[in-house]
This record gives C-alpha cells, structure tokens and sequence, in this order.
C-alpha cells in the first residue's frame, strides 16, 4: 500500500482504459469503416463532445436543444465521418463547430420548407433569434468555453482515475480544487491534518499532483489538434476565452 | 449561482468548474520547471521540496566552488516581467550581504538554461512556524522569545536597507537543531515590485507575493512608499498567529469574494482581543489573563495607520522585552493604575517589606516611580527622520553594511579618508577597529586591505614606493589575493582573503614570519615572490635565483624545485593553487592546502605567462604571439583548447591580449587593446559563446565580477591629446553596458573587484586610486 504521507511516491499512470474513450481524428476515419467497433468508438466519441454541442445549441436558442444536440450526433454517426476531408490537418474544435453550425442551418432550412412548402420565403421564425453570423459570437463562445472546459474534466476524471487506483483517493478530494493553483486555506489546513502531512510535504505532492493533471491535459488538447504549434494556439485562445 | 473571481489572475471561474480556466491553461506557460530538466553547473537537483507563489524551491548538492547542501528556488516565468528580470539579479547582490543567524543567507543567484530566473540560499531543515507551534505547543513565553529574535531579524535587515515585504508565518522556519528561527525569502517580493496602478495590476502583484492576510493595508492598497513600518504591521499579524494559533484574517477574508470585497473588510476590521481571540486550552490561566496585556501591544503594531503603529521593529522588540520583564509597556494607555500596577508586580517583595515604614514605603514608590517612566519613555523620532535614516542605510548598505558598529565610519568618504590616513602612533588602534568592522560585514576585501595596513605597521614595514601610501591591492579590494608591502627591500604578497574572522592573524601570521625571517639569515639569498595560503600558512617562496621553496609557520623551507620564472608565477584568487613555468616550457600546478605538486603539463610553444583560474580547474598558457592555450587541469595529458582573439587590425601593430574567466571557468572573455570587441569562448570547447560586445576606446582591463553576472572593463580614448580612462560594467546576461564610470586623468593601472561584488575600485597611472559601490559608479 502506497505512503499516504510521502511525497515521492509517484501517481501511477494508468493506460487508456474504457473509461475513458478515445478522442483522436482517427476515430472518425476508421468510423468509416464498417466494423462493430468503429460504431461503438463513434458513438463513445460524440457522447465527449455531448456538453460543448449542447452549449452551443443552447446559446442559438434553438427549441428544445437537447434534441436537437440528440439529432446532431445521430446525424454524425449516420454519416460516420462522411464529408470528412482526407487531409484531417487542423482543429477538432473547428471541425465539430462548422459540423452543428451546418447541421443547425440544415434543419432550420428544412424545417422552413416543410411549413411554407418549397416555394416560402426565407424567414426565421422557430429560432430564438436570427441565425445571421454576426450575432452568433456569443453561441460560439458558449461552445468554445465550453469545450475548453470539457477538456479540462476529462483530464480531471482521468487524474481522479489514476491517484483512486494508486491509494491516493483522498487526496484527490483535497486537491481537485486547487489543481490551477489557488489555494484555501482552510482546506489546505484541514488536508495537512487529515492526511497527516506536513506542510512542505503537502505542498510537493500538491506540486506533483498539478504536474500529472496538467501532463493529462496536455494529452487531451492534443488529441484534438494535429501539431505543436496548433496545441499552443489552443492554450492562448483558451485563456482569451477568460480573460 | 453567480460565478466566482479567481484569487489569482482576478478572471472568472465558471460555477460549474472547480478550477480557474485562465490559471490552468496560462500554466504550460510557467514552465514545467521539472528538476530533470534543470541544467544548472555547479549543482546538482535533488528533489523538490516546496512550491510558492513565486516558483518552486529545490534541494540542491552545490558541487563547486564548495561542497554543500542548498536550497534553490527558481522562479515562475509567469512572475518574471521582463523588466523584472532586470533587476532580479541586482536585488539579489544586495540580499546576499545580509548576515544573521536569524536569516537564510542568499548565496548566489542565476538563470537556468531555459532563462528561468534561480537564487540559491541556505538550506533549512526544520518546520514552518506554525508547525512548530502546533507540534511543540510552547509556552506564552517561549512563544515570545521566539517571535522576539524573528524581530531582531528583521530589525537587522532594516539597518540595512532591506524591507522584506512578505512576512508570514511560512516564511519562517524553525531550525531542527537548535529550535531557532530563521526567516526566508527576504526581500524577494522587492523583486517583483512593478509600476503602482489601481485595480488589477495591484491585485496581481499582491496575488503573486502569496496572501493577503499578513501584509499591510498600504500594500493591500498598492502604494509606493512602502517602509519597514509594513513589516512591522506583518509582525503584529504573526505575533497574532503565534498566540493565538489562528489567522487574525482569515475568516473574514473567506468571506469576501473579490478583491475590493476583501480591502473593505480588512479596512472595517477591528481586532480583537487576543484573550478573546484565542481559543482555550492552549495557555493555563495566569498566562491568559497576561495575554490581556499584550493586547494594546499588538493593536499598536497593526494599527491601520503607518503612524500610529511602532515606528521601528527595535521599538515593537523592546516592548516585548518590558513586557517579560514586567515593566510598563509603551503601547498601554498611559495611565497611571497601570503603571504602578506593573510596578508593583515587579517590586512586590521590596513593596511588602518597605510597607512596615510607611513613609519611606510612599518616599520611595514615588521616586522609583518616576525613574522607571523616564527609564522606559521612548525618543521619540519623526517618521521624516526615521524615512531619511532608512534611506541614508539603504544606500550605504551596499557598500557598508552597519554604519552603527564603528562610529568613526560614518560614510563612504569617511572609510576612505580612513583607509588613505598616515601611520601615526594611533593606527594601530583605528586599523584594528576597521579591521573588526569590515569583517563582521563581510567585506572580506576590506578587511584583508585593512589588516594589510595594521600588519604593515605592526612589523614597522615600509611601503614599496615611498610615494603612495597604499597601492590599490594594499588598501582597496583585494579580490585576487595580492596585497603587496615590503619585507626587506622584497616584495611580499600577502595572497587570498585573511578573513580576521575565520582565521585571527595571530595563530599563523607570527610563527610564518619567523620562519622566513630565519630563512633569510641562514642563506644568501634573494626572496622574489611569496604566496601564502590564507587557511594554514601554507607558503611557497621564490629565490631570485629561481628555486621555488614550501615553508609552513610549523615548518623550516623544503626546495622543492629549480629555474622557476618570476613572471609565469600565478596562484588563484581563492589561494588554493599556485601554477609556475619553468624555463618556458614546463607548467606545474601546486596544491598549496596539501603541499604536493599535482599536474605537470609539457605546453607544445614556449609560454610567457600562464594564468589559474579560481576553482584551480582550468589553466590558461599565453604564449609571446598571444595564442590561449586552455588546460582543464584534472585532464591536463588531454590537449589544450586553443584560443586565438584576432584583433581588427592584428599585425600592423603589437598590443595585448586580455583575457579573464567567469567564475566556475565555463567562459571566456577575450579583449585586446588593438580591437574594439570582447569575445566570449566556451572553455571547454574552444568555440565562441554568444555575440561579442562592441566597445568604445582602447580596452586596457577586463574582469568578469565575482559573480560573473557582469564584466567590468576599463578603456582609454585620447581628449585634447591628453589619455582619459574610463570604467564600464556589462550586463553578461543581454551584453550591453549597464554603467559608465566618469572620465579620469590618465590610464587605468588596476581594476579591482570585491570578493561579493559589493564594490570596485581603481588606481590610475595619475596615481589616483577610487572605489564605487557596486553599480554605482555612474553617480
């Protein structure tokens, strides 16, 4: 049994494991694949990417956008990463963003034509507000926060994963809130005292614990971009996103 | 559920996220700092055993130039602006002179590879002040005694310029040895002092020093004129803590959500009582009700008014003391139950006894009455004199650390009337207390010069040129060891640091000088060089003959070798190791701590002069066309690194080469006087290291500063055809120039640099010799 007071002792890094599914580009082309278990990935993959969709539908003010977000990934796993260019260079943010903003114009221009008949005139009547690009800054940054901190939770449930099998469940609980660097006092005290550390102690294997959390982090980001560079163009526009 | 504002970069925190966005992804860009990473020479990372506001801290083994174990932070790049960094290393010159058992010593300070900004300190095993508090659980008193020389800490640092900004209880340690308290990161937080602003940029800064609960409201409030009246305030805070084991702030500051929430509440803030304020079962009942006393004590050092608080830490001290003693403290009402209730607790055997005389029980109550208030009434000084003090020491720290330890030291112009004074009957005296003074303040230079000159009075030596005085070694700075005067028409080099403190004179100097007086009767020869080891005496002598001789104070002279040349005689600065060229061929190097010859080195051209660095690793031969050959000493059957600096215009005249190593030997510095560019070598690969500097003049001297941040040069250019010389500091980290000393008349001879870069000083073929302290030349 690991030493619940002892700094050094590491945070075992668990392999992926089903619990957490695999996010990468690669799972949308070997959905075109008609294997059982390409459905099976394709499906783990949207449920992911359930919480930024659904934020972004929300802020469009569609009707009913847990439907819709429902509708969203039915349609995905019925195209099975059709429509996907072959060169899958970029952003998976980008791509999954210009994927419901389609699918969303699709079904507003369907659902038109169903009530008017084919020949109606185009006006926007089921959507909260009109779909005109320059006022969907705010629904993009529902979904663009949203994603950003979908990554970050991931990367939590990961951590939480990891130090429960490693004997460390406790002090995940302490921790988790003090991974980006605040601190309460009073928690921390209380965190000193129940695990029986001592300060300094606490602060090292505090500082191991944010490494390993921002180690899988950087795991998530980067299985949603292709390159370095695209990795750090990811950390600043998420921290513009806050500031 | 509104959403929250990050404590630390002030933006917002989703109420469905337990962390701060902004913080968490703005964290790849601090570095990962991870200590396999950390490539620093001349240490080795062992574990990381604290993460603060500023970055982490490592336990580190320095490997070199001492063997010992350090702890070494390395700053956040997130909390280091440019400009910052700037400053950082200069900062650190000026803490690294603070002494005192009650404060981490700062040894030296750097950048790693990636540019992360380090300062290395002592390392302190031991438990933070709270921990201790709660582990040991020490009497009021001991609690007391404790906080008392964390104030005589403090108090220290403020004669000397140095306001530590971020007193907290986890900025103080308690040493597992000997249960006392050293205090941290002293003057660190002045590091990251940026422009004063209102609102965000306050807040960030005050973030970056850690919590708010023990700084003052001016620096709550990001004011300018910060004083080490804020100190004081953070100590009332900590005495708080320390008796009554909880935060004085925290719970309000719990409640308050932003930051202009959390500068409201600590400005409505009353403090309570300290018997009220702290919880039961921590004192017995006579020490509670004495905590009532302390109450207008701690009040007075975190009233929320500079000038209402004590305007000293000696003040805040010394109420303590009256306090254990039982004498009235100044911080109480001035009433007069009071005072006489505290003075009959102190006299209450005398008062039993004096009441069976009823007269001369109320005769003497009175009088010693009033003796007592006239005793403990404190001079009072104005908070204009105080600022000017504090300034005046501020600035005279850097050169002279305590102005109040030698009372005929009153200035820098002072030191130096004092240092250039004619050997009267009462030298002696006068040398021996600068002597004590310049030692206790660790300007091991100064004390050597000055020693120097009580050393040359004591034996009724007389300086070489009967001219001057005291050249620039004899008197100035001495860094490389060489101080010189006369033995007998010889030349005596009086070699390395004498640091009275480590070593006092009279245990070796007397018997060493016997022992080469009684030489010098019994032989007929010459003595040309003498080098002397500052540790034991150990000394190497050479003849004008040539033969080179080990003497000790214990031991009569060894010949230990033949046809040695006077020129391509050299020791390192650190006087452990002596290199000599024989018949300009032959190199050997000379352990002088063992006695014993270690290296012999066969140079492959005939060699003029030959030149060791401080840590004795590399050997550097200068040959008649001014080709460097390098030597790491240990491998020294390895063949050399060559090293050729081609002047701009190399062959159409003769010039000198110049050349100076950086502190561990890792570079070199190149100049020559036909060329108007310093070039830097790796030393170990022979190859360039980073761009020249272009510099203005004919260069006719060149240091790296002991710490090798930067590089001293002194240049000569022609005004109304008469030679001016002038000095300049270079920044080695951006190599420019970061200050210019004025113009002066004629050449410059010598340079001379402090051990501790506190201080530089020259003499010039006008025989006007000048020091500045550091980085103040320009003034």
């Amino acid at each position: 049994m690991p030493d619940e007071s002892d700094p050094k002792t590491e945070i075992k890094s668990s392999a992926y494991t089903d619990d957490f599914p695999d996010t990468r580009w690669s799972v949308i082309l070997t959905a075109r694949s008609d294997s059982d278990d390409a459905g099976d990935a394709l499906d783990q993959w949207c449920r992911s990417y359930w919480k930024p969709i659904n934020a972004y539908v929300k802020a469009r003010g569609v009707n009913d956008p847990d439907e819709t977000t429902q509708a969203f990934f039915v349609h995905m796993l019925e195209k099975k990463g059709a429509g996907l260019p072959d060169n899958t260079k970029g952003k998976l943010r980008a791509y999954l963003m210009r994927s419901v903003k389609h699918f969303i114009t699709d079904q507003w221009r369907k659902q038109n034509a169903q009530k008017r008949g084919s020949n109606a005139e185009h006006v926007g009547i089921e959507f909260g507000h009109d779909i005109d690009e320059n006022h969907e800054q705010e629904p993009d940054k529902q979904f663009e926060r949203r994603w950003a901190l979908n990554l970050m939770e991931r990367a939590m449930q990961r951590l939480e994963h990891e130090m429960a099998h490693s004997g460390k469940g406790l002090h995940f609980k302490y921790m988790k809130t003090m991974l980006s660097g605040g601190e309460d006092p009073k928690l921390r005290q209380e965190a000193i005292e129940t695990l029986g550390m001592t300060s300094s102690n606490f602060r090292i294997a505090l500082y191991r614990v944010r490494k390993r959390y921002r180690h899988l982090l950087e795991d998530e980001i980067m299985q949603t971009v292709t390159t370095r560079e695209e990795f750090e163009d990811e950390l600043n526009y998420f921290m513009s996103l806050w500031s | 559920m509104p959403n929250e504002t990050c404590d630390i970069c002030g933006n917002e925190i989703p109420s469905d996220s337990l962390n701060c966005p902004h913080c968490t992804f703005s964290a790849f860009f601090a570095g990962d700092q991870a200590e396999d990473s950390l490539n620093i020479p001349g240490f080795e990372i062992l574990d990381v055993i604290g993460e603060g506001g500023f970055g982490l801290v490592y336990q580190a083994e320095q490997t070199e130039p001492v063997h010992r174990s350090v702890a070494m932070k390395v700053l956040k790049m997130e909390a280091m602006a440019k400009a910052t960094r700037s400053r950082f290393a200069e900062e650190v010159q000026t803490l690294a002179l603070l002494e005192h058992p009650g404060i981490a010593r700062i040894y030296e300070s750097g950048e790693t590879d990636e540019g992360l900004p380090f300062y290395v300190m002592e390392l302190v095993q031991g438990l933070t002040l709270m921990e201790w508090i709660q582990q040991k659980k020490p009497t009021l008193a001991q609690r007391l005694i404790v906080f008392q020389k964390i104030c005589d800490a403090v108090e220290h640092a403020h004669i000397r310029g140095v306001i530590h900004r971020d007193l907290k209880p986890t900025n103080i340690l308690i040493n597992n040895e000997d249960s006392l308290p050293k205090v941290i990161d002293f003057g660190v937080a002045r590091v990251f002092e940026g422009p004063v602003s209102v609102g965000r940029e306050v807040t960030l800064d005050v973030q970056l020093m850690g919590t708010p609960e023990f700084m003052s409201p001016e620096q709550l409030a990001g004011e300018a004129n910060i004083d080490i009246r804020s100190d004081v305030y953070s100590l009332g805070c900590i005495l708080y803590s320390m008796l009554s084991t909880k935060s004085l702030f925290r719970e309000t500051l719990q409640k308050a959500h932003s930051w202009k929430d959390k500068l409201d509440a600590i400005d409505e803030f009353a403090p309570p009582s300290l018997s009220s304020f702290t919880p039961d079962g921590i004192y017995g009942r006579t020490e509670r009700n004495r905590l009532k006393e302390l109450d207008w004590l701690a009040w007075k050092a975190i009233a929320k008014k500079r000038d209402d608080r004590y305007q000293t830490v000696s003040e805040l001290n010394l109420d303590l003391t009256r306090f254990l003693s039982n004498q009235p403290i100044s911080a109480g009402p001035p009433s007069w139950i009071y005072r006489t209730r505290k003075f009959l607790s102190r006299n209450l055997a005398a008062v039993i006894t004096l009441s069976m005389v009823m007269v001369t029980l109320l005769g003497t109550t009175i009088t010693t009455y009033i003796l007592a208030l006239k005793a403990v009434a404190p001079k009072e000084k104005t908070v204009q004199e105080l600022n000017q003090e504090f300034n005046k020491n501020r600035q005279l720290s850097r050169y002279i650390n305590n102005l109040h330890e030698v009372a005929s030291i009153e200035s820098l112009d002072h030191a130096r009337t004092l240092m250039e004074f004619e050997l009267n009957d009462q030298a002696g005296e006068r040398l021996d207390r600068a002597v004590t003074f310049y030692s206790k303040n660790q300007d091991v230079g100064m004390a050597a010069a000055a020693f120097n000159a009580w050393h040359r009075k004591q034996y009724d030596l007389k300086p070489a040129d009967p001219n001057i005085l005291f050249t620039v070694e004899d008197h100035i700075l001495s860094s490389d060891g060489k101080t010189r005067f006369d033995l007998d028409g010889v030349q005596f080099h009086f070699t390395g640091f004498w640091d009275p403190s480590e070593h006092p004179a009279s245990e070796w100097i007397d018997e060493l000088m016997t022992q080469i007086k009684l030489w010098q009767d019994s032989n007929d020869e010459r003595i040309s060089e003498i080098i002397s080891s500052r540790h034991n005496g150990s000394t190497l002598f050479l003849t004008k003959s040539g033969d080179l001789y080990f003497i000790t104070p214990s031991t009569p002279a060894q010949n230990i070798d033949q046809h040695v040349s006077a020129a391509g005689f050299t020791i390192n600065s650190s006087a452990t190791g002596i290199a000599y060229l024989k018949e300009h061929k032959q190199i050997s190097i000379f352990d002088l701590e063992t006695g014993e010859k270690c290296t012999v080195i066969d140079a492959p051209a005939d060699i003029a002069t030959i030149y060791l660095s401080d840590n004795n690793k590399h050997l550097t031969a200068v040959t008649p066309d001014q080709t460097l050959y390098v030597y790491e000493c240990l491998e020294a059957t390895l063949s050399p690194k060559v090293i050729r600096h081609t002047a701009a215009n190399d062959g159409k005249s003769t010039g000198d080469l110049l050349f100076s190593f950086s502190r561990f030997g890792s570079v070199i510095a190149t100049a020559h006087t036909n060329d108007s560019k310093i070039k830097f070598w790796n030393s170990m690969t022979g190859e360039p290291h980073g761009p020249p500097i272009d510099i203005e003049g004919q260069i006719e001297q060149l240091k790296f500063s002991r710490s090798s941040f930067y590089l001293y040069t002194a240049q000569k250019r022609t005004q109304l055809n008469e030679p001016v010389s002038f000095l300049n500091i270079w920044s080695m980290q951006y190599r420019h120039k970061i200050a210019e000393s004025p113009d002066f008349k004629g050449i410059i001879t010598d340079l001379e640099l402090s051990k501790k870069d506190s201080a530089a000083g020259i003499r010039t073929s006008e025989n006007k010799t000048a020091v500045w302290p550091f980085l103040q030349i320009s003034k």
